[in-house]
């Protein structure tokens, strides 16, 4: 499976974000096709003190009240030097917080070296929290697999199979018993850090995500069917389940002791293997998976605790454990 | 038709691990698979029934094998509980 990730260009941030950042642009729009190339965030204070080591070209450059003033307090010629050498390098945009004055030294240069300049009211704090989670989450590396991704109980359910042995069926009948689809067929998954696994549908994801396709009906909308409900927009996974036609595999588990797993993009997720044969309730059985995986999660394992329980009772062979001769209903 | 007993020769007795050994042992084979213990008589296939008999270590089973393949199934059956101890202690 081939593992992308997007380009993000300072046009796509502006796009996306220009209002919630409240950005405003100083030098111009040349240069906003500049590509941030790395989830860091860079504040040049250093690099405006003439210490050049380990500075991240490759960052946004976010200037706060602290650079800001430090320039105001330089005479005009170390200013303009250290304004020079900021801008000697490929950056992308440099974005002022707070409201702050901007030399104008900077904005000339910014139009001249074609590096986009924005100015915004948040302070550097905030503004420097939004970014970062947006760019982590454009940058994100992704894959896309055939699927079905259904909401169950609030466990995100990753079902895998091969085609047509009845995963978006699985979908129906868990959205009919009040589960909520995410996406059908095609998912697509983006690691988020730390190990989170999160998946939708494809793009435009509201309109694809609710559609699905039954053998032998056609394509079916479920938020008409089933209302707001059935459907949302993205969710965690958590649990992969993958259908396999009875007798392709013989080794099943059965205890539940041996917690198989499976790794997407590089985080562990539990994986379960169900035999399909007819009669068998896989929307049933996709309920206990997640239940299971929330009592886990409440510390509650239970084969865990059975086996413990088992093993308690071999060791005090003959002790009475009921008074089952004294019940007599 | 063949029966044979069988002691429980490792440490802890036949818990999870041991009965999933064993159900998956006796899977293999055509045969219906028995097994017997303080009057109780249990499916030698289903993994529930094999832990509830809580077979502690000295106790016996008794194993009934029964079908086309019941000589190859009791042999793997008593050696997995006898020779292999279940490959625990």
């Amino acid at each position: 499976m081939k593992v992308r990730r997007d380009k993000l260009t300072v046009k796509r941030l502006l796009e996306e974000k220009r209002q919630e950042l409240k950005l405003q642009s100083i030098s111009g729009l040349e240069g906003v096709d500049n590509v941030i190339r790395t989830n860091y965030l860079s504040c040049p204070g250093l690099l405006l003190s003439g210490f050049k080591k380990h500075f991240n070209a490759n960052a946004i450059q976010i200037l706060g009240v602290q650079e800001v003033e430090f320039l105001y307090q330089m005479d005009e010629k170390r200013l303009k030097k250290a304004i020079k050498l900021l801008l000697s390098y490929k950056i992308p945009c440099i974005i002022v917080s707070g409201d702050l004055k901007i030399p104008d030294f900077m904005i000339q240069l910014c139009k001249e070296r074609k590096v986009p300049l924005f100015s915004s009211k948040i302070k550097r704090h905030d503004l420097v929290h939004q970014i970062l989670d947006y760019i982590e989450m454009k940058t994100a590396p992704y894959i896309y697999v055939h699927a079905t991704l259904v909401d169950v109980y609030g466990v995100g359910i990753l079902f895998t199979g091969k085609s047509g042995i009845g995963k978006s069926e699985t979908a129906l009948d868990l959205v009919a018993r009040g589960h909520r689809l995410v996406a059908d067929d095609l998912i697509k998954i983006t690691k988020r850090s730390p190990g989170i696994l999160m998946g939708h549908g494809k793009e435009p994801v509201d309109f694809f995500h609710s559609h699905l396709e039954i053998r032998g009906i056609g394509v079916v909308d479920l938020s008409r069917i089933f209302g707001v409900r059935a459907t949302r927009l993205h969710k965690r996974i958590e649990v992969e389940v993958n259908l396999i036609q009875w007798g392709e595999k013989t080794d099943y588990e059965r205890t539940g002791l041996e917690e198989k797993t499976k790794t997407i993009l590089g985080v562990k997720v539990p994986f379960k293997i169900i035999p399909l044969v007819p009669g068998k309730n896989i929307s049933v059985l996709s309920e206990i998976v997640a239940l299971e995986h929330l009592l886990k999660l409440y510390a509650y394992d239970t084969p865990r605790i059975f086996n413990t329980r088992l093993l308690e009772i071999m060791k005090r062979k003959g002790e009475k454990f009921a008074q089952l001769d004294r019940d007599t209903e | 038709m063949i029966t044979k007993v069988a002691k429980i020769e490792n440490k802890l007795g036949i818990h999870a691990r041991p009965a999933s050994l064993f159900v998956k042992t006796a899977g293999q084979f055509e045969s219906d698979i028995r097994i017997e213990k303080d009057g109780v008589e249990v499916n030698g296939k289903s993994i529930m029934s094999v832990m509830m008999l809580a077979a502690e270590k000295g106790s016996e089973i008794t194993i009934t094998a029964e079908g086309v393949d019941e000589k190859e199934a009791i042999d793997s059956l008593i050696k997995l509980v006898e020779e292999r101890k279940f490959d625990e202690e």
